[in-house]
C-alpha cells in the first residue's frame, strides 16, 4: 500500500472517529435542560465537516485500494460475510451520515433559539443527533471486523 | 423566520428523498446487475455514482422546495424531522437485512 493510500485510511479512521465523539458530545449537550447553542452550533459544524472529509478519504482507499486487494483477503478468508453483509452495509449507510449532520447543523444555525423555546422541536433532534452518534458507533465497529477479518 | 423553516423543510425532506433514493440504489444494483454497470460505467465506480447522484439529488431537490411558494409552519418541520429519523432507521435495516438475504442466499 502507498503512502498515500495509508494516510488515507489513517485520515479516515480518525475523522471519521472525531466526527462520531463530537456529534456523542451533541447528542449529550441536548439532553440537558440548559444548554449552550454557540457550543451545539460549533459541535454540529466540526462534526458535519469531520463525516465528509473521512468519507472523502474513506471513499478514495475503498475505490483506489479496498476492492482490489483487501476485498479479494476477504472473500477468501475464513469471514467472508465480514465484506459481503459488514463492509456492504457500512460503505451504503455511511452515505447517510453527511445528509443528516446537514440537516441538524442548518437546524442548529437557523433554528437554534426555538430549540431552547419549544421543547416540541427539541424532541425529534434528540432523536436524530442519538441516531447519528449510533449509527456512527455502529460504522466505526463495522470498520474493526473488517479490519479484522483482512488480517 | 418563516423563510428558515421554509429553508430548513426544504432540506429536511430533500434529505429524506435522498436517503431513500440511496437505500432504492441500493437494492436496485443488487437485484439488477445492469444498473451496478452502468454506475461503474459512467462513474468509474457503483458507490462513487450513488454518492454523486445522492448529493445532486439533495442540493437540487433542497433548492426546488426552498423555491416553492407556500407556507411552512414549526409542526411541519417537527414531522418531517421525525420522518427522517424513522426513514434512516428503516433505510439502515433494510440495507443490512438486504445483505444478510443475499450472503446466506435466501434471495
Amino acid at each position: 500500500m502507498s503512502l498515500l493510500l495509508r494516510y488515507n485510511l489513517i485520515g479516515h479512521v480518525v475523522l471519521g472517529l472525531l466526527g462520531v465523539i463530537v456529534f456523542y458530545a451533541a447528542w449529550l449537550a441536548l439532553l440537558k435542560q440548559n444548554f449552550s447553542l454557540k457550543f451545539l452550533r460549533f459541535l454540529s459544524g466540526a462534526g458535519l465537516t469531520f463525516f465528509l472529509l473521512s468519507l472523502l478519504s474513506g471513499g478514495y482507499y475503498y475505490v483506489q485500494h479496498y476492492g482490489n486487494v483487501v476485498k479479494p483477503i476477504i472473500k477468501a478468508g475464513r469471514y467472508p460475510w465480514a465484506h459481503s453483509v459488514i463492509m456492504e452495509t457500512k460503505e451504503h449507510v455511511f452515505l447517510f451520515l453527511p445528509f443528516l449532520a446537514a440537516v441538524v447543523f442548518l437546524v442548529f444555525w437557523l433554528l437554534g433559539e426555538r430549540i431552547g423555546e419549544e421543547p416540541k422541536l427539541k424532541r425529534p433532534l434528540v432523536f436524530l443527533v442519538g441516531l447519528i452518534a449510533v449509527l456512527g458507533i455502529a460504522i466505526l465497529m463495522a470498520g474493526i471486523t473488517i479490519s479484522g477479518a483482512a488480517r | 423566520m418563516k423563510n428558515k423553516l421554509k429553508i430548513i423543510n426544504a432540506f429536511v425532506l430533500s434529505a429524506v428523498v435522498t436517503i431513500l433514493f440511496i437505500v432504492a440504489m441500493t437494492m436496485l444494483a443488487e437485484i439488477r446487475p445492469i444498473i451496478k454497470d452502468w454506475l461503474k460505467i459512467t462513474f468509474s465506480h457503483h458507490w462513487t455514482g450513488k454518492g454523486i447522484l445522492a448529493v445532486g439529488l439533495f442540493l437540487a431537490l433542497s433548492l426546488l422546495i426552498s423555491f416553492l411558494p407556500q407556507e411552512t409552519k414549526e409542526g411541519a418541520v417537527r414531522k418531517n424531522l421525525f420522518l427522517l429519523f424513522l426513514v434512516s432507521v428503516a433505510g439502515t435495516l433494510v440495507i443490512l437485512g438486504l445483505y444478510i438475504l443475499e450472503t446466506f442466499r435466501f434471495i
